[in-house]
């Protein structure tokens, strides 16, 4: 089949609205399409020894890819179509390419649904990159704090009083954002806080490999996940306490104040 | 040492976004602008709907949010992550089926009429769920987002690969639904108090003519 006849064929299919519903030869050009693309990304899985898995016969690939996008056969359910056809140069070539997109989202589905050994992730997994990987459980260590001593609550409280008011700009705008629970990238941070996103996500990095290095050295008996645990707090708890600060500097209560009196009579 | 709820969603998470980022590495499409397709057989936008946006840009699929009401003319759009489960205290799974799952309450846009209607009318999300979305929301907003089965893992780690995907999902929208977070100034025909609006449905007011 030559390019005019498959982008006929592509045409068709969202007319007629099911690869079902086309002539033969076109539904198995485009099946041979969708599923070639399948397997192509299969084979990155298997590349990344994520498992060896084998794509299905090529009508489910396309049956897959079908399902997926139409959501299950919701009425208005196939506007993708509308977007595969109608993009860019509308050739054979975004068409192409616009299948390879979607069907990204469908072998996933397909592999969490059929082979969800491919993608275990374990609680001592090492994630990320860089020279200090962190596992899921230092991530989010365990809250419950029955385990912590003295000397490390102590540690907590004594760290926040002594170095609130010494923090650099940039890290104060690192721990005020987090305790807002923004992200770094939001609307308006640069402008409210005069730091782009690379620059806060250094210092976030930087503060909790310093507050880490001074925590190995007190407390050197802890686990990677409960020392993960201790640091943490520790930001949360700074950043806690510069949240109340600027919250008190911005709504100047007088309550307790002197009242101020106009005299109008003068 | 047992794992706690939290360590399980985010190992849920993780694993949908391992596979995730293997299968996003490779650049699958050029990098050029698309022009937008004529949306006028489309009904006007309304709170509920769940609408398609296309890419600005060749090298991002379309996609899926839900829209409400940001006041006169204006609206918000919660965008539809493409990951299974919620990856923040600020997501919502809503359905379980794919591929309108978890909303992203993190990352909404809010926009004009004009731009809302440049998208593809895809279904009503059902009441229930838009009653769950308001109270999500309305907390949300407050700054007390929910806790629950529903909502994602708590973000405390500077190096937790959330934060990667927090940026890659703010360049997903932008691409979508443009930078512009909040849209101000659009100017657009104000309507009598007695004009009769359009019926659910009509097709919106070609551009000409708004």
């Amino acid at each position: 089949m030559n390019a005019e006849e498959e982008m006929a064929a592509w045409r068709n299919w969202k007319d007629l609205c099911a690869l079902a519903l086309i002539s033969n030869t076109e539904r198995i050009q485009l099946q041979q399409v969708i599923s070639d693309r399948f397997r192509s990304m299969v084979r990155k899985v298997n590349l990344h020894g994520r498992g060896a898995l084998t794509a299905p016969p090529n009508p489910d690939c396309a049956h897959l890819f079908e399902s997926y996008c139409a959501m299950h056969q919701r009425r208005d359910g196939k506007k993708y179509k509308q977007w595969l056809l109608s993009r860019g140069r509308q050739d054979l070539d975004t068409v192409q390419s616009g299948v390879m997109l979607l069907i990204r989202n469908v072998v996933r589905e397909w592999v969490r649904d059929s082979h969800p050994q491919t993608a275990e992730v374990s609680l001592q997994h090492f994630l990320g990159q860089g020279a200090t990987p962190v596992t899921l459980e230092e991530l989010l260590p365990d809250t419950k704090s029955e385990t912590r001593t003295a000397e490390q609550s102590e540690w907590i409280e004594e760290t926040i009083r002594n170095e609130v008011e010494s923090l650099e700009a940039v890290e104060r705008a690192v721990l005020l954002i987090r305790a807002r629970g923004s992200v770094f990238s939001a609307a308006g941070i640069r402008e409210e806080f005069g730091f782009g996103k690379t620059a806060l996500h250094k210092y976030h990095r930087l503060l909790l490999e310093r507050w880490a290095a001074e925590a190995r050295d007190l407390f050197p008996e802890l686990a990677p996940a409960e020392g993960a645990g201790l640091v943490l707090d520790l930001m949360d708890g700074m950043g806690k306490k510069l949240f109340r600060q600027s919250f008190a500097e911005n709504n100047d209560f007088s309550a307790f104040g002197e009242m101020e009196v106009c005299d109008d009579a003068e | 040492m047992t794992q706690n709820d939290e360590q399980v969603k985010l190992q849920m998470w993780m694993e949908d976004y391992a596979l995730y980022q293997l299968l996003q590495s490779e650049k699958l499409s050029k990098s050029e602008a698309c022009t937008p397709p004529g949306f006028s057989q489309e009904p006007s936008p309304a709170e509920r709907q769940i609408r398609l946006w296309p890419a600005k840009n060749m090298e991002w699929p379309p996609l899926y949010g839900v829209i409400l009401s940001a006041g006169y003319t204006r609206w918000r759009v919660f965008p539809f992550s493409e990951l299974a489960h919620p990856g923040v205290p600020q997501e919502l799974k809503v359905c379980e089926e794919p591929p309108l799952r978890v909303l992203q309450g993190w990352n909404t846009r809010e926009m004009s009429t004009r731009v809302a209607a440049q998208s593809w009318f895809v279904g009503v999300l059902p009441e229930e769920k838009w009653f769950e979305v308001n109270r999500w929301w309305l907390a949300l907003s407050a700054g007390s987002p929910l806790a629950g089965p529903n909502t994602g893992p708590e973000l405390r780690h500077p190096r937790d690969p959330r934060h990667d995907y927090m940026e890659q999902e703010v360049c997903r929208i932008d691409a979508c639904l443009g930078e512009e977070r909040a849209e101000y100034g659009v100017k657009e025909k104000l309507k009598k108090a007695a004009e009769p609006e359009s019926e659910y449905g009509e097709p919106p007011p070609s551009p000409e003519t708004s």
